[in-house]
Parts: structure tokens; sequence; C-alpha cells
């Protein structure tokens, strides 16, 4: 439990203090009052190719409800990122962190790694990973999160 | 028949290998590609073609490996091999100035050497089938484990093993240590019964059948070192008793003036083996090419030593194909019990082997391998490699002809195979 | 003798190893290129098998290839 609330606490100060709107930068503020689902991918990543299906699916199914998904892209050749794009061509918005700085900030510690952000912009869930048969769990937390107000 | 007994334990080493093998397969395929929602098959294929010069033996082996992914990286392999040779063998004496007469195994028919050249046990086919399963997953937060096990049949030589292995990542998956364990128990029934170590080739005193089993531990650590570069270490131990003798391979018995065989005694191999080897590999990733060293040294109670240096390097020429040409070096030292010959007269050692396997040699592999991915889950490759192996065929005790003979003759051998992978 | 020393000496590099190793890798979103089939420590295993078993048949030493890490990483 401390270890959740340390890392709570890091991610929270972190995150607010990122300010400038740019392109491959990610101001959590904006998306105040809405569920962010924030998902660090790459095309090399194998379980990454399982998630994508996934998330297409709760954001056609949740994004009436507010949620906001966000895939945040750490390959180092962007052609590799954009044919995986064309092959699953999500409708959810992508950003490109080549560098690894939103990496660094969130503490990305495995591959895929997801951060879920309830209304009020506080980070209440870290998966590590993507395993298909917690799927039924991470649906549940999210609709905890959207029933929320 | 003596290479029976001779892919018999190269068999074992194929079915360790598999087993070491199978969970880096399996490592290979978690990398990039990725398991679909259907949950495919993926197949290896390959077909292998390999013949020694001077008729010597041939082979054609086509293996299998079905992989399939469960998702939550438990992963299942299933490897089959057939394996089939013809062609001769050494069978231990040396070459004469005479004509020589050896009676085959199973105590009936009889063979001869041609004057000068090395004596090479008669033709024999020989068939053997294999399989190998093994099963993998993780076991705890950073932990993976795998289980397998396998058996291998040929008329003369039966064998059964299992094998397990464990390993733990740490350091954000920069370091993995690996530790595995694997035993197999092997049955031998040579033909015409097992002859008593050193007696008369003529005397044909043969008694039944025998076994041997092997214990196998591997330790190894696995290092990132960084974006481009990856090394791993390791040591492992292999400690096997019962029986190790060749039942078909003899020494010749030599005049101590001329030089000339007077008789032929069947060899005889301690019933005990450990062995120590140290194994380094090291991938470097260049801008698109790679690069894969390796070495290897071994060392035995049976007094070899052996050094193996392994290089490949991987030219990505565009298209989704490669080129990889290949060398090996290798060199070992002969076994205490290893002779050339035995000397008529001397007192005969406790164990004696003229075995080449067992001899001092360097040998040298050049190879080339081409391979094209067909589509996202298909390629296909060939490869080719000449392999050279040089003992000394002079050495400083041969008497009388044995002077004017080569008693390490070469060993020239030709590999091709195809490979086929896809899913299903 | 040179036994325990080898012994010692393998001892000590696995455990340097092992110590120096922390500071050694990288950061888990940085595995591209050790994610290719090409990078894996036996790309092609059936190759490896195959060729094991030839020098088994006409060599005295055998295996030493070892398993695990590397890759992507993932999960």
């Amino acid at each position: 439990m401390m270890k959740i609330t340390q890392w709570l606490g890091v991610a929270v100060l972190t995150i607010s203090s990122t300010l400038t709107m740019a392109a491959n930068n990610l101001n959590l503020d904006a998306y105040k009052g809405k569920v962010v689902y924030v998902d660090f991918w790459a095309s090399w990543c194998g379980p990454c190719r399982e998630s994508f299906p996934w998330m297409k699916k709760i954001q056609q199914q949740y994004s009436k409800d507010g949620l906001v998904v966000i895939a945040v892209n750490v390959d180092q050749e962007k052609k590799l990122a954009d044919d995986f794009l064309n092959e699953f061509k999500p409708e959810f918005k992508v950003l490109f962190d080549k560098e690894g700085k939103l990496a660094d900030d969130f503490k990305v510690s495995s591959m895929p790694s997801s951060y879920v952000i309830d209304r009020q912009g506080k980070p209440r869930f870290k998966h590590k990973g993507f395993h298909g048969n917690k799927q039924a769990q991470y649906e549940s937390e999210l609709l905890g999160l959207l029933n929320e107000k | 028949m003596q290479l029976t007994i001779n892919t018999a334990q190269a068999m074992r080493a194929a079915l360790a290998a598999a087993s070491c093998g199978l969970l880096g397969m399996a490592t290979v395929a978690s990398a990039d590609s990725a398991p679909d929602t259907e949950k495919k098959w993926q197949v290896d294929s390959a077909l292998l073609y390999y013949k020694e010069n001077n008729g010597r033996v041939q082979a054609a082996e086509p293996i299998v490996n079905f992989r399939k992914d469960y998702g939550d990286e438990r992963v299942l392999n299933v490897k089959l091999t057939l394996d089939s040779l013809t062609g001769a063998s050494p069978n231990g004496a040396t070459a004469s100035t005479q004509a020589q007469t050896f009676t085959s195994p199973s105590g009936g028919k009889k063979y001869d050497a041609a004057v000068n050249s090395q004596p090479l046990d008669s033709e024999f086919k020989d068939t053997r089938a294999a399989v190998h399963v093994n099963w993998e997953q993780p076991i705890a937060d950073a932990y993976k484990a795998s289980i397998g096990g396998g058996i291998s049949n040929e008329y003369d030589f039966q064998s059964a093993s299992i094998n397990g292995a464990i390993s733990k990542d740490l350091n954000d998956k920069n370091t993995t240590l690996s530790a595995g364990l694997g035993i197999e128990l092997d049955s031998l029934n040579p033909v015409g019964g097992k002859p008593k170590p050193l007696s008369s080739m003529i005397s044909n005193i043969k008694e039944g059948s025998d076994s041997k089993t092997v214990v196998d531990g591997l330790l190894g650590i696995t290092q990132v070192i960084n974006r481009k570069m990856i090394m791993q270490w390791n040591y492992s131990l292999s400690s096997s008793s019962g029986y190790h003798t060749d039942p078909y391979k003899l020494l010749s018995v030599v005049d101590s003036v001329t030089g000339l065989p007077q008789d032929y005694f069947y060899e005889s191999r301690p019933d005990s083996r450990t062995r120590h080897s140290l194994f380094w590999q090291t991938k470097y990733h260049l801008t698109e090419d790679v690069i894969d060293l390796s070495y290897r040294y071994m060392t035995d109670d049976w007094g070899i030593k052996s050094h193996t240096l392994d290089l490949r390097y991987r030219f990505e020429l565009g298209n989704d194909s490669y080129l990889e040409p290949n060398v090996r070096f290798y060199t070992q030292t002969a076994a205490d019990f290893y002779h050339y010959f035995l000397v008529q007269g001397q007192a005969t050692p406790q164990f004696a082997s003229a075995d080449p396997r067992l001899g001092q040699f360097d040998a040298t592999t050049f190879g080339i391998k081409y391979g094209k991915a067909l589509s996202k889950d298909s390629e296909f490759s060939v490869r080719v490699e000449q392999y050279a192996q040089t003992g000394n065929s002079s050495p400083s005790e041969a008497i009388g002809q044995l002077k004017t003979q080569n008693l390490f003759p070469d060993l020239n051998a030709l590999v091709v195979q195809f490979g086929y992978s896809f899913s299903f | 003798m040179t036994k325990i020393v080898s012994g010692l000496i393998v001892g000590l590099v696995l455990t340097s190893l092992l110590g120096g190793c922390s500071s050694l890798g990288v950061k888990p979103w940085q595995h591209d290129l050790l994610a290719k089939k090409s990078m894996q420590l036996n790309s092609a295993p059936l190759d490896s098998a195959i060729d094991d078993h030839i020098y088994f048949s006409k060599e005295a030493s055998s295996g030493g290839r070892g398993f695990g890490g590397g890759g992507c990483g993932c999960n």
C-alpha cells in the first residue's frame, strides 16, 4: 500500500506540472471532468497488439460517458509506429514520445503500461502489461470511475 | 552401426539442445510477433542434408517444431525429428600396407579395408525418430518456468529425458538469471550384443545390453548491455554414468617393429564422465545488421579440453531478406585414453579408444545462410556449410608401416539445409 | 588445485557481473531493437539444434547455450 501512495504522490506532482501544450506533451488539466486512460505502447510490443482492439472497444463504448483514451507511442522509428497504426486504425488520440520523456514522468516500468486517471485528475490505477484474462477487471475499474461524478 | 551410437549420443545432445533451445524458441516469438486473438500455431520446419567425403556418412533429416502461444506467456512447443543415415564410418582401426578384413558387429558378415586406406565399417542404414515437448509459463512475478520431456528411438538405442528450467528477471528485466536441470536415460541394445571391453574382435565375446544416465545442470545470466547489445554467460555441468563405450569401435593392435596389425581389440571407455562448460555470447545491433559472437570452453575428466569460437554476421538486404555468413573455429585435445593404435606385447591399458571424436584435432566451419520473409508470418531460408576437421596424420608414436599412413584422415562434410516457417 | 581456482574465478566473475549488472541496461520502453527476432540469443533454434546434433556426433563437446532473457521484456 505504501508503494501505491508514493507512486500516486509522485505521479500527481509530475503530471500536474506538465504545462506546455506542445504536440507530444500531455496536459491532463485539459481533460478534467473526464476519465482518462493513458496507455504507453510500441510497435514491437506483442501484448500491445492485444490491447489495441480492446482500447478501441472501450473508447467506442464509453466515450459518450466521458472516457478519453490517449495512446502514447515510444517507438524509435516512426515508420514502425505508423505501420502499426495503419493496421489497427484507432480513433483515439495518439501521442509520440520517442525520447521517452512522458514515459519517464509516468515511471513506465513495463511495456505496455496504462494509467487510469479519474474526473478530478487523480491517477487511480496502474496496469503493468496487458493481460487478456484481466479485461473484465480493467472494464469494471473504468465503470467505477465513470460512475463517479 | 557404429554411427548409431554416435547418433544416439548426438540425439541426446539434440534433445538437450532442444530442451534448452525450446525455451529460447519461446523467447524468440514473444519478442515481436504477437499472439493473435485466434491463437495460431507457428510451424518451423527444416530439411537437412549432410554428406561426408570418401563415402562416409550421409544423412537426411526433416525436423519440425510446432509452437502455440496461449496468451499471458504460456507457450507449448512440440518438436519432431526424423533422422535417416547411410554410409560408412571409421571403425577405429588404422590403415595398413596390407589388406585387412573385419567382422561386422553382428558377427556374421565380414568387410574389407583396401590397402593404405582408413578402414570404414560396412554400409548400414539407420533411422531415428524423436519427439520432444516443452511447456513454459510465468509462475510468479518476474519468474518463468518450463518443463519438458522427450523420447527417441532407433533400433539399437532408446532414450527418454525430462528437463526443467526456471528464470528470474531483475533490474527492469535487464538481467535474467536462469537455472536448468535435465535428466536423460539411455538404453543400448548393440547389434550382436555388447562386446567384452578390450577383447579381441575375433573372439566375439558378446553380452547383452546396457544403459547410461546423464544429468545436466545449467546456470546462466543474460544481461542487456545497452539498446543495441545483449550478452549471456552460462556455466554447465554434465555428469554421466553407465555405458559410454562405442560397442562397434576397435583399436588396431600392431607389431612393435613393423607396425602391421596383428589383432583388433574392441574399445573401452570409463563408466563415468564429468564435463564443465563455460559459454559466453553477445549480439550487437549495428545500424541494420547484427553481429553474433560466442565462445565456449569445455573441460572434462577424460582429459579433453576444447575451445569453440563462433561468429555470425547478418546483413539485412532489404525486401525482408538477409544474408548471414558464419565462421566457426574449434579445437580439442585428446582424451587421456585415446590411442591411435595399441602395440602388441605392451600392457593393455584399462581404457582405450581410437574414435576420432575423442582425438586431438582442429575443425573449421564456413557457412552462409540466406533468408527471406514471404509474408508477415512466414519465412524461407537456405543454409550451406562446409565442415573440415584435421588432426595429426603422423603422430610421433607411429612405428613401422604406420609412419607411412595417415593416422587421422581429414573429415570434410557438406551441410545443406532448407527452412520454412509459417503459421496456421 | 586448478579446479578450485577456476571455480573461484567463475564465481567471482558471476558475482561481479550480478553486482555490476544493476548499472547496465535500458529503460523498459527502449527494447525496440532487442525485441527483434534477429536479436534473440537463439534466433534460429532449428539451426542451432541441427548444428549441435552434427557437432555432437563429430566432436567431444556439446551444448553450453542457455536460454531466457532479452526480447521485448513485455508484460
